[in-house]
């Protein structure tokens, strides 16, 4: 049993690490209306900065910080110079505009730190707090208090402030947007921003559980696009669920099911996908219709 | 006397096809203007032309400042309220945050609070259904909605495309009520596209005919009502 709760837990960390990133995805589905494929590696690429950073000899948290700012700010850069000339060009330009920015920023790492393993601090404590005779991970419970603040700091900026309603209305009706004098390239800069950073702190934290190298993200990449398909492509409550779905899946499938281990594990999101692609193409809290009005 | 907007020799293009060959209308402040003619004539692309959704040539000033090649989003902020054909809602959002956001470029908070309320007292079927998706509006609801949403912009000019359009007369005439409310509570100017050249014509001051991309007529409202070819083709009479 207590077998049983470790992986749970360990499952919706890695879930919460995937949900960073799907909710990274689905911000850029709903402002832009595409997938963007170079998520994962715009994430690489932040982390590769912070541990430039922290290797150099800052703090960890002001690398970290950094990292952050950077991210955000090249989100922006990259939706103002590469995406924006090419907005409403049809959705297979944007989709190759974006693969073109996967292999561009893959290549430009791999340019500047090299092809090999670095080990990348984790920002919590190593070893195990007992929680009802339970010993958890210190840094799954940590990724996981992480992930839900950054959901509960999503909704208050969409739900509560001005600036929130304006991107959701940005997103939702261009045209009527600037009809009330929203700034919609400016929204949709700062949706890009947003999502970068999100992106950014997925990889500071599947980092240390892994090794930083260029295709650090490549496999979460994966498990976030199954999390957003299975919650919903339009929906960011539906990318954290769909992904804690699949990080605990993939754990347990890899934990006790033999034939499947931690080497063919990487089939759960895939099956997931083809499943709900299959049965429900909107996702579990995904609406029918995702194509912008 | 200037008008608070002149609209001079404005031409218009969607691609090869001219839509626009020659425009003149003046707005005074604080009066209805109506803008009448037949489908193709050029009257909704006028409107799109003042809010810099169409590319043009000519002269559009507002209160003597230029509006040509400014975006959509800076002529709103100018205070020019567009009420597009197709509403320009936001559907999937709820009542009140379409509301919220017609407000959008104002910065004092209480007025725009006391504002919603006002609209909620004069539509309340809005204010019933303040938290629902406006997309589950009916259709007048949602012109109502419309309006109420370019007003709390508390705009200089206020442009309303076939408000009408697609509603049953009871509702019209409940809806250009308002409008004439409005117009005298705060003295909105408003430049009215309308098929229903009857009601137009009652709340408006002036009357502009356009035909195939041109103005062919102008005048005080009552003289435009009693042209001869006005009647037959527009008025049914």
């Amino acid at each position: 049993m207590e077998r049983f709760l470790q992986v749970v837990v360990d499952g919706i960390a890695d879930g919460s690490i995937y949900g960073a990133l799907a909710l990274a995805l689905v911000l850029i589905f709903r402002s832009t209306g595409i997938v963007n494929f170079a998520q994962g590696e715009m994430a690489m690429f932040a982390t590769f900065v912070a541990w430039g950073l922290h290797d150099g000899g800052r703090p960890l948290w002001l690398a970290l910080v950094a990292a952050f700012a950077f991210a955000f700010l090249g989100g922006m850069a990259i939706e103002r110079l590469l995406i924006r000339p090419v907005e409403g060009a049809g959705t297979l330009t944007l989709v190759i505009v974006t693969l073109g920015l996967f292999i561009l920023v893959n290549a430009a790492a791999g340019w500047i730190w090299g092809f090999t393993n670095r080990g990348f601090p984790s920002i919590f404590p190593s070893g195990v707090a007992r929680l009802g005779g339970v010993e958890l991970s210190v840094e799954s419970l940590g990724i996981i208090a992480v992930l839900l603040a950054v959901v509960a700091l999503l909704g208050l900026l969409f739900q509560r402030t001005k600036l929130g309603l304006a991107m959701r209305a940005a997103a939702l009706n261009p045209d009527s947007s600037r009809l009330v004098g929203i700034r919609v390239g400016r929204m949709l800069m700062l949706g890009w921003g947003l999502a970068a950073l999100l992106g950014a702190l997925a990889g500071v934290l599947v980092a240390p559980r892994l090794f930083l190298d260029v295709n650090l993200m490549g496999g979460v990449l994966v498990y976030a696009f199954a999390g957003a398909a299975l919650g919903g492509f339009d929906s960011p409550l539906g990318a954290v669920v769909g992904s804690w779905i699949i990080g605990v899946t993939e754990n347990l499938a890899g934990t006790y099911v033999g034939a499947v281990g931690a080497d063919l594990k990487v089939l759960v999101p895939l099956a997931v996908i083809f499943v709900v692609l299959l049965v429900r193409p909107s996702g579990l809290f995904g609406s029918p219709e995702v194509t912008r009005v | 006397m200037t008008a608070l907007l002149e609209i001079e020799g404005l031409r218009a293009s969607y691609g090869p096809v001219r839509a626009l060959h020659g425009v003149d209308i003046a707005v005074p402040e604080g009066d209805v203007v109506a803008i009448l003619g037949p489908n193709g004539a050029g009257k909704t692309t006028t409107l799109r032309a003042l809010t810099g959704m169409v590319r043009i040539s000519g002269r559009i000033a507002l209160a003597g400042r230029s509006l040509v090649g400014l975006s959509t989003s800076r002529i709103a902020r100018l205070g020019v309220a567009h009420v597009p054909e197709g509403r320009g809602t936001f559907p999937a959002l709820t009542v009140e945050e379409n509301l919220r956001l017609g407000a959008y470029t104002r910065r004092d908070a209480a007025g725009v609070r006391a504002d919603i309320a006002r609209w909620y007292e004069l539509f309340p079927q809005l204010a019933q259904r303040a938290g629902q998706a406006a997309g589950n509006l009916s259709g007048g609801e949602q012109q109502m909605l419309a309006i109420a949403r370019a007003l709390l912009l508390r705009p200089r000019l206020l442009l309303l495309d076939e408000p009408s359009l697609g509603l049953a007369p009871m509702v019209t005439r409940e809806l250009f009520g308002v409008l004439g409310l409005v117009q005298r509570e705060q003295g909105t100017t408003m430049l009215l596209v309308e098929q229903n050249a009857n009601l137009a014509l009652e709340l408006a001051d002036h009357a502009y005919v356009l035909e195939a991309g041109r103005t062919v007529l102008a005048g005080p409202a009552g003289q435009v009502r009693s042209d001869e070819s006005v009647r037959r083709s527009y008025l049914g009479y």
